[in-house]
């Protein structure tokens, strides 16, 4: 019988929190002790996870993590946090409103640092019709903003910021977790979907106004579906652009994956080979637009085959 | 222009060499060496290709493809035979 975080109530899992067991949150492949007595960052949990299951207290846990005000009388004028894993605290203190961010900044250096039994993208991932569309970008390229108006337009999401591949079946593994928007994305995706879930709003962070949503219930409970390789597109916003989707060379987006790959050269010629083979199942593209209504369209209609583009050379 | 590789194919072109190519333009390379991946020209993934004494590139071999060739063998992915 799976325990959602949402039927917990909030009192329950605020004392999970500040226990010294912590919250056991199953998130796609992985399950992570989490821990906090700031209300804020309690709060962004109940919120945006309530829809993940609790993981029983004999759980493997790949990631034992926490925010926390760190000690020192800096707190009394100007609050900190700061983040902790396995009980070392990697990163320098962020300012105190920060403390839910930087835990989804964690938990995601949690995965591409230490998950190497999958090779990992940076690249956000959907699914419909049980393939996946893989948006390899650097941070600044709509990547995000693609993926949350796709996911509001019948695609799952499997995750907005990590890829993980599987080395063995070659499939995408789901790593669903709340959705990052950053700065003018916010409000564009405010309008897009007015019945998002949008945490709080954090200002003056390293990446500017962020500001989080949850994953859909849906993806949640279908973390455990895997999709296989369909579309790889890299994504571009530019201002005024018309929703341009353009066919690229294999070799191209290959490099692409690579660039955009935290852990590909701990692979070596399997990497080579799994890359390839991801490439080979997947049509490919580069893709630039301004207007998220306008992409999502394009996208419904390469999802039904409409879209003009290649066809995978192997299945 | 050369030959490309054929599409969706890997071929392992030395020891250990791999390339793959999708019947376009260009191709990509992996050396072990240095565990890099490298994007060429399909001309000189088909160089590449030829190549069956064990990794060193003949002079006759570079031919087609010579910059690209030349770049790997800077990357001391390759070794010239004088």
């Amino acid at each position: 019988m799976t325990t959602l975080l949402q039927s917990l109530g909030a009192d329950a899992t605020r004392r999970a929190l500040r226990s010294p067991g912590g919250l056991l949150l199953q998130m796609g492949p992985f399950v992570a002790r989490l821990a906090t007595r700031i209300p804020a960052v309690s709060t962004a949990i109940e919120t945006l996870y309530a829809a993940y299951p609790v993981a029983s207290a004999d759980t493997f846990v790949d990631f034992d993590v926490g925010v926390h005000r760190p000690a020192s009388w800096r707190h009394w004028w100007q609050p900190q946090v700061v983040f902790s894993f396995e009980g070392q605290e990697p990163f320098n203190p962020l300012p105190g409103g920060q403390g839910f961010p930087l835990l989804e900044w964690g938990l995601n250096w949690c995965v591409y640092g230490i998950c190497h039994q999958y090779l990992i993208l940076h690249a956000a991932v959907l699914e419909r019709n049980g393939r996946a569309l893989v948006l390899p970008a650097p941070s600044g390229s709509g990547k995000s903003t693609l993926c949350s108006a796709l996911l509001f337009s019948g695609w799952r999401l499997l995750s907005d910021e990590l890829t993980l591949i599987c080395p063995k079946q070659g499939h995408i593994v789901p790593n669903p977790r709340p959705v990052s928007l950053k700065n003018d994305s916010i409000d564009v995706i405010r309008r897009f979907a007015p019945q998002m879930r949008l945490g709080s709003t954090v200002r003056d962070t390293v990446k500017g106004v962020v500001a989080h949503f949850a994953a859909p219930p849906d993806a949640v409970r279908a973390a455990h579906q895997p999709a296989t390789p369909g579309w790889i597109v890299l994504p571009k916003y530019v201002a005024g652009s018309p929703a341009r989707l353009e066919p690229i060379e294999r070799a191209r987006a290959f490099m692409q994956l690579v660039e955009n790959a935290f852990n590909y050269d701990l692979f070596g010629a399997e990497g080579f080979n799994l890359v390839g083979s991801v490439i080979d199942r997947s049509a490919c593209f580069s893709f630039e637009y301004s207007d998220v209504h306008e992409a999502a369209a394009l996208f419904a209609r390469l999802a039904d085959g409409q879209a003009d583009g290649q066809e995978p050379t192997a299945h | 222009m050369g030959d490309t590789v054929q599409a969706g194919r890997t071929i392992a072109a030395s020891p250990g060499l791999l390339i793959k190519g999708w019947g376009e333009e260009t191709s990509v390379v992996f050396a072990p060496a240095n565990a890099r991946t490298h994007w060429i020209s399909a001309e000189a993934a088909s160089v590449l290709e030829t190549l069956t004494d064990g990794g060193p590139v003949a002079d006759s071999a570079l031919d087609a493809g010579a910059e690209t060739i030349d770049a790997l063998l800077q990357a001391g992915l390759l070794r010239r035979v004088e």
